[in-house]
């Protein structure tokens, strides 16, 4: 303190003659039209600028809640589109537009969020911040952004249970979106999380790496046209009659944080219909037909 | 207490003539004198520097609202008294000066041309200090020393007349 002071005294001339000048300064600045425009465009641009920055690390703040509405709006276009869509889905093909229903909505989309995940285990499952309250059923299919995730096998009142693509129980015929046919069963051996397998594909159908696989239209849980993956690698031998086929999933488990719920509008017509199955073992058909 | 009250009635008149004739004789956009520092070369470099400086502003702000620039006189003057402290400091021996019977600058204290660079220095400081705040734009860095060298050359030679008027030494 006492160094303070004593520097003002020594200072005392500079500072007395800063202070006047500032007092003049101000002055001009605040009294002449001109000089008043001028330092008052410089100063609000670097105002301006300082609000940029300012703004810039809000908004990364607000990211979330950013994601949040983004995540409601899709939603919401999802619905009105009657087109189940994902960033990386085939577009404007109309093998998988429902062409009965017209404007008529189809599915309804439910937005969650991911609470509990796993891709570690032989069966993974996946716990959702939504259950029945929210509307969400049994077998009802979940998505997320990038692709398939799983299918609801049980709901509680506020969560839900979602069996994962990760899981030995779960198998899905996928769609060839490059060959226009739909064939095999996805399921995954439970190694890599990354990778599923694709069996039971006819050793005469030209399957390629790189081909993209899709939910297909057979599918009475799954919207068609979802992603599912890419072939990355595939192999046959003499012996077998089918394909050993390595697909890489669409979707990145260990990132997985907002997910949507489909609804089926006409899942009771549906299960109607799946009854009449002259069938001993419908839990099977269920399966099946994913 | 006499000095004083000279200084004060000496400052006044300056200012009059400063915004009263000057002030609204054109001789040309870039001839703007302002003569008026001469009240600050007349005063002895003993003076107080804080009691200098403080008058200085007022005087300037005095000029100011005669002419009706608020800020700009007094911006110049408060820079020239400040500056001239330094340069008095620097460059003038008090005791040879008292020696002489010289309270501030003159020309025989060290020859004319020590006289005249001290005066032109100080009045194109105070000149450029002037029109850098009525420009007030770096693209005009030019004109501003244009004119604040004019200006400076017409401001010295009012300065002249004016001494040789009062006949003061």
């Amino acid at each position: 303190m006492l160094v303070i002071f004593r520097w003002i005294r020594n200072q005392a001339h500079p500072l007395l003659f800063v202070l006047l000048l500032f007092s003049a300064v101000t002055q001009i600045v605040r009294y002449h039209f001109y000089q008043h425009s001028i330092y008052f465009g410089q100063a609000l641009g670097a105002h301006r600028q300082l609000d940029a920055w300012k703004s810039d690390i809000k908004s990364y703040f607000n990211l979330k809640n950013v994601n949040q509405q983004l995540i409601a709006e899709n939603t919401l276009l999802k619905q009105q589109l009657n087109w189940n869509l994902t960033f990386n889905s085939p577009k404007r093909d109309s093998a998988y537009r429902d062409t009965n229903t017209g404007n008529f909505v189809k599915y309804e989309y439910i937005q969650a969020r991911v609470i509990r995940n796993s891709v570690q285990e032989q069966n993974n499952f996946i716990i959702l911040d939504r259950g029945f309250k929210d509307g969400i059923k049994r077998h009802m299919s979940v998505v997320s952004p990038m692709g398939i995730v799983g299918v609801v096998v049980e709901s509680a009142e506020h969560y839900s249970l979602v069996m994962s693509v990760l899981n030995s129980k779960f198998e899905i015929t996928p769609y060839f979106y490059d060959l226009k046919t739909s064939q095999g069963v996805i399921s995954w051996n439970g190694e890599d999380p990354t990778l599923v397998d694709l069996e039971e594909v006819n050793r005469f159908v030209k399957v390629k790496n790189g081909m993209k696989l899709f939910t297909s239209n057979y599918s009475l849980l799954f919207p068609a046209g979802i992603p599912i993956g890419t072939i990355v690698s595939s192999n046959s031998n003499l012996k077998s009659n089918f394909h050993r086929i390595k697909v890489k999933l669409a979707t990145d488990f260990g990132q997985l944080d907002v997910v949507s719920v489909v609804k089926n509008t006409h899942q009771k017509e549906l299960d109607v219909l799946n009854q009449a199955i002259p069938s001993s073992n419908t839990e099977e058909n269920n399966d099946r037909n994913r | 207490m006499i000095e004083i009250a000279r200084y004060i009635v000496s400052g006044l008149l300056l200012a009059l003539v400063q915004t009263f004739i000057l002030q609204e004789v054109n001789i040309a956009w870039w001839i703007k004198p302002m003569p008026y520092i001469l009240l600050f070369l007349n005063l002895p470099i003993s003076a107080n520097k804080f009691g200098v400086l403080i008058g200085a502003f007022f005087f300037g702000m005095t000029i100011d609202a005669f002419a009706g620039s608020l800020g700009m006189h007094t911006a110049a003057c408060v820079t020239l008294v400040y500056v001239k402290h330094h340069i008095d400091a620097y460059f003038l021996d008090e005791n040879s000066m008292q020696l002489q019977g010289l309270s501030s600058m003159h020309e025989d204290y060290k020859g004319w041309q020590w006289y005249y660079t001290y005066v032109f220095s100080l009045t194109f400081i105070h000149h450029l200090v002037f029109f850098i705040f009525d420009y007030f734009r770096w693209s005009a860095l030019l004109t501003m020393v244009w004119i604040s060298f004019t200006s400076a050359l017409a401001s010295v030679i009012l300065i002249q007349i004016f001494r040789a008027l009062t006949g003061k030494r």
